[in-house]
């Protein structure tokens, strides 16, 4: 019965681990990208990180779920939330958009800098990181 | 108590992040439907015996203020330029420049350059080469 327990709870945990990486990259690579593609902002391609941020995102979370120590709990999961930031600045050519149109007789070159929109959801994702922190340390100390 | 306070947070960013794109939006939907909606008319006239006069008007129709707004246009070796802190929907200014009638009869590069800052947030530059 215990053993059997002990087995559900190792299942509880990869499954929420499991979602909650999947929740990160669609949050940071679908959603947010999605969301500023429909305001009418260029966003880059996405293919070529799309096995490799499925699966780091994905056993980085069943390991933060695993984990029992709560500080590299912490840490670990602040790593996964910087990892998918850094990944979105990529995909949205850190903030700068250049293009060119070339016509019969003529070249036109647009470059346009889309940086606070970068900044805010940078900070955003340190908040949520201090609120970790903030939770981390109410835990242990609370 | 920590879920709630993470959806509190992630509903403000959320909300800052409608006001933050919105201009964008805007401009791309008015250039959507109107796509003269920044408008940049030439003409040629004689100014004395030795020079002719090209006139460059540009003409704005956006809502959103474009800051920091600067117009450079060169025709050759001349050039003009023109800067405004803001330009509004309806604004509408010129550059002239001053070429000699000799160096007129084969004007036919044309280099022009935009610059000025979305709604005082996003700098976007704009560069036209006639060849």
């Amino acid at each position: 019965m215990k053993k059997r327990t002990k087995i559900v709870d190792f299942l509880f945990k990869v499954l929420y681990g499991l979602s909650s990486g999947l929740l990160w990259y669609l949050l940071y690579l679908y959603a947010i990208p999605y969301l500023i593609g429909q305001a009418g902002l260029p966003i880059g391609k996405l293919e070529y990180v799309l096995v490799f941020a499925v699966a780091i995102f994905v056993s980085l979370e069943i390991t933060v779920s695993l984990l029992e120590n709560i500080i590299y709990k912490f840490l670990l999961n602040a790593f996964v939330k910087v990892l998918a930031l850094w990944l979105l600045i990529s995909l949205l050519n850190n903030g700068v958009f250049t293009t060119t149109l070339n016509y019969s007789g003529g070249v036109t070159t647009i470059t346009m800098e889309f940086t606070p929109i970068i900044y805010l959801i940078a900070v955003w994702t340190f908040a949520t990181v201090l609120l970790d922190l903030v939770g981390m340390i109410t835990k242990k100390y609370f | 108590m920590r879920g709630l306070a993470f959806l509190a947070l992630s509903l403000v960013f959320l909300a800052l992040g409608a006001m933050l794109i919105s201009p964008i939006a805007q401009f791309v939907y008015e250039e959507s439907i109107n796509p003269k909606i920044f408008v940049i008319n030439t003409s040629v006239s004689t100014y004395n015996k030795t020079h002719v006069k090209l006139i460059y008007v540009a003409e704005y129709n956006g809502t959103i203020p474009l800051e920091e707004f600067h117009l450079k246009v060169a025709v050759k070796e001349f050039s003009s330029e023109l800067s405004e802190n803001v330009i509004k929907k309806g604004d509408k200014f010129s550059a002239n420049i001053f070429i000699p009638a000799t160096e007129a009869k084969d004007v036919l590069y044309i280099r022009a350059e935009i610059r000025f800052v979305l709604a005082g947030l996003y700098p976007i530059k704009i560069t036209v080469e006639q060849l």
